[in-house]
């Protein structure tokens, strides 16, 4: 029934990862498993863009907290963008936001992490 | 008498629960039966189920043998009902036998009448009961043991299992021995009701037969109110049977009836006897029945039984109407501030309430229960007892607000299987009654991620009795109520309607999330113990949702 895919999108220093579909507990591990995959090979800047994703529920949304949590283990940025207003109220709800820097846009936190040296 | 039944063409919508009930009686040649508790509201036809699934194995099989039996409260003494209970057995057992009907009309038989009949057909097995019932006749606790174990003895020596009906099972936690009543004699039914040969299909009041020793260890089949067009169909065959025949059945005034048979009927007979009814005289009908028709009658009997002391029944009616206006589920001690009650008074009301079926709420957080009609009978009453309105002044305002609200209210309703991500199918469907509202794109969000919530709790905590999620979504005036209900108990707090979390489920704290978003994006989320199991209700107001996307509109325009 669920249609969850993730493609990617990898420049120099940046990967830029965007969930589809529905974003539940086996999607966001997909997704973790991804950056995961990202951070092994020494990348740290890492860009959801959420545009794509149509729903998430509260277990996919805790997962994402993991996500944050290895982001700090390795010390690298992790930005979320193209997001729906609902969406970001989760994430606020969770407490992820103060933990990761949210754009309105892709180009806009890309331009952020092209400052980061 | 269990022969007395309506005709198969006019049993609605019941050919799913009969077929199921009939498989599950016929399994139990396989040595594993497992007893029953037929549950459901008052009028809601477990009585008349029981009586079509008698006929149906007496008349379409030879190899499980039923047996019907309604608890008459005039034969309650230990006595007097073994001796009934025996002898109608015994009789509906020789009737089976060779298809002779007339056997099970034998009442009044004497235990002597009976010796010569078993003699007649030479029923060994029933000579040796009778035997060892006469020599412990004036021991009632032994004779009634020795009644109660009858069908499954019956079924050890012929090896014919047996399926034991008994209707109106509330009434023997009343047995007594000389006078004094002992609501433990019931216990007696433990072992007959555990046997392996021998299926007990148990029914009656749902209340009282929950606060009764035996309850626990039954499996429970809800009957459902019928479907609308089941409920259709009935009143279209009932007003038929009247000589009125009409277009189309009046949908508003059957959905309020609630898939009720009872309510149905009798609507149905007063409607039958005015000529040329039209959609509003169905509801004047309506109205004249809850008023004073046979829908009066019936919840006044059960008022006056439950009350029989007219001060007591006055205070009653106060307390059922507080709880009816109350917004939310009230404890007792917010019904005696209310009401003015002692504590005592409050709480016997409440527990009568609660067993008599005005109210519901077992665990003593008092709510209206799910009956639109039983809800017009006590306004009625009150509006002409306590507000002192006129006959037709009441007539009057209970049409308006009857028939009126019903074109108000919008309501949709589906069914989804506990599969993997079904919850997307009840996300998507809401996006589509949101557009369809007018609501505007974040609200339509919120309640989605709500509804996606709901529904994978009612996945984690149903005991998957059915497998299914029950999700309506109604329009009401100003709000939009979302209810998801499924069979899961365990999730609703018998204190206070609330939640356990992490119980059962996941141990990490993800979960108690999904209550929080609930929370969240709604204006009240309610969590309701119900006969199906649990129902979460999620309110969210519209009127910013509603304008704002409006304002949208005009904007793009």
């Amino acid at each position: 029934m669920n249609n969850f895919s993730i493609s990617l999108k990898a420049a120099k220093d940046v990967v830029v990862i965007m969930p589809r579909g529905y974003v539940n507990d086996l999607g966001a591990e997909r997704l973790e498993h991804t950056c995961e995959q990202y951070f092994d090979k020494g990348l740290k800047k890492i860009v959801i863009n959420f545009s794509d994703m149509q729903h998430i529920n509260s277990i996919g949304a805790s997962v994402l907290t993991d996500i944050v949590q290895k982001t700090a283990e390795h010390r690298g940025y992790l930005c979320f963008t193209n997001m729906k207003k609902v969406h970001l109220d989760v994430f606020e709800m969770l407490g992820i936001t103060k933990h990761v820097r949210v754009f309105k846009e892709e180009k806009d936190a890309l331009s952020f992490l092209k400052d980061i040296g | 008498m269990p022969f007395r039944t309506l005709q198969e063409k006019d049993f609605f919508g019941r050919k799913g629960e009969l077929t199921d009930l009939y498989r599950r009686c016929l399994d139990t040649e396989k040595g594993a039966a497992q007893s029953i508790f037929l549950s459901g509201l008052r009028g809601i036809g477990k009585t008349e189920l029981l009586k079509q699934l008698f006929n149906h194995l007496f008349w379409r099989q030879d190899n499980v043998v039923p047996f019907y039996y309604s608890v008459n409260n005039a034969i309650l003494s230990a006595a007097e009902f073994s001796r009934d209970y025996l002898t109608r057995y015994i009789c509906q057992r020789l009737a089976f036998e060779k298809k002779e009907t007339s056997f099970v009309y034998l009442d009044g038989l004497s235990i002597e009448g009976l010796y010569r009949v078993l003699e007649e057909r030479k029923a060994a097995w029933a000579l040796e009961a009778l035997d060892s019932y006469s020599q412990n006749r004036h021991e009632p606790a032994d004779s009634l043991r020795i009644a109660l174990n009858l069908p499954h003895q019956s079924a050890l020596c012929t090896g014919k299992p047996v399926v034991v009906m008994i209707d109106e099972f509330q009434r023997l936690k009343n047995l007594h021995i000389g006078g004094a009543t002992d609501p433990m004699l019931v216990c007696l039914f433990e072992m007959p009701l555990s046997s392996r040969n021998t299926l007990h299909l148990i029914t009656g009041n749902q209340a009282e037969i929950q606060e009764m020793p035996v309850s626990a260890n039954l499996a429970r089949i809800y009957v459902q109110p019928l479907r609308l067009e089941d409920a259709a169909l009935m009143f279209l065959s009932l007003l038929d049977a009247y000589g009125i025949n009409i277009d189309a059945a009046p949908h508003p005034l059957l959905d309020h009836l609630g898939g009720n048979p009872f309510y149905i009927r009798c609507t149905a007979g007063a409607a039958g006897l005015k000529k040329e009814p039209g959609e509003r005289d169905f509801w004047t009908v309506y109205i004249d029945e809850v008023m004073k028709g046979n829908i009066y009658l019936y919840w006044s009997s059960v008022l006056r039984d439950s009350f029989p002391e007219l001060s007591m029944r006055e205070k009653a009616i106060e307390v059922i109407n507080t709880i009816y206006h109350a917004e939310e589920p009230l404890t007792s001690d917010r019904i005696q501030r209310a009401v003015s009650l002692s504590r005592e008074h409050t709480g016997v009301i409440a527990n009568v309430l609660y067993l008599s079926g005005f109210v519901s709420g077992e665990f003593g957080v008092l709510r209206a229960p799910g009956d639109l009609v039983l809800m017009d009978f006590i306004n009625c009453l009150y509006m002409r007892e306590f507000s002192g309105k006129s006959y037709s002044d009441t007539g009057a305002v209970m049409l308006e607000r009857t028939s009126g609200a019903k074109h108000k209210c919008i309501s949709f309703e589906m069914t989804i299987p506990m599969i993997r991500e079904a919850e997307l199918v009840a996300a998507r469907c809401l996006e589509q009654v949101g557009k369809n509202l007018h609501l505007n794109q974040d609200v339509i969000g919120q309640l989605q991620m709500a509804v996606i919530e709901a529904c994978i709790n009612a996945m984690e905590h149903s005991k998957g009795e059915d497998g299914k999620i029950y999700l309506s979504v109604d329009l009401k005036e100003d709000r939009l109520e979302i209810s998801i209900e499924s069979t899961g108990r365990e999730f609703v707090s018998q204190e206070v309607g609330e939640p356990f979390v992490g119980r059962g489920i996941r141990e990490d704290d993800s979960r108690g999330w999904g209550v929080k978003l609930m929370k969240n994006f709604t204006d009240s989320v309610r969590f309701e113990k119900t006969e199906r199991g649990t129902r979460v209700v999620l309110v969210k107001k519209l009127q910013g949702a509603v304008e704002a996307d409006k304002n949208e509109t005009a904007a793009n325009e």
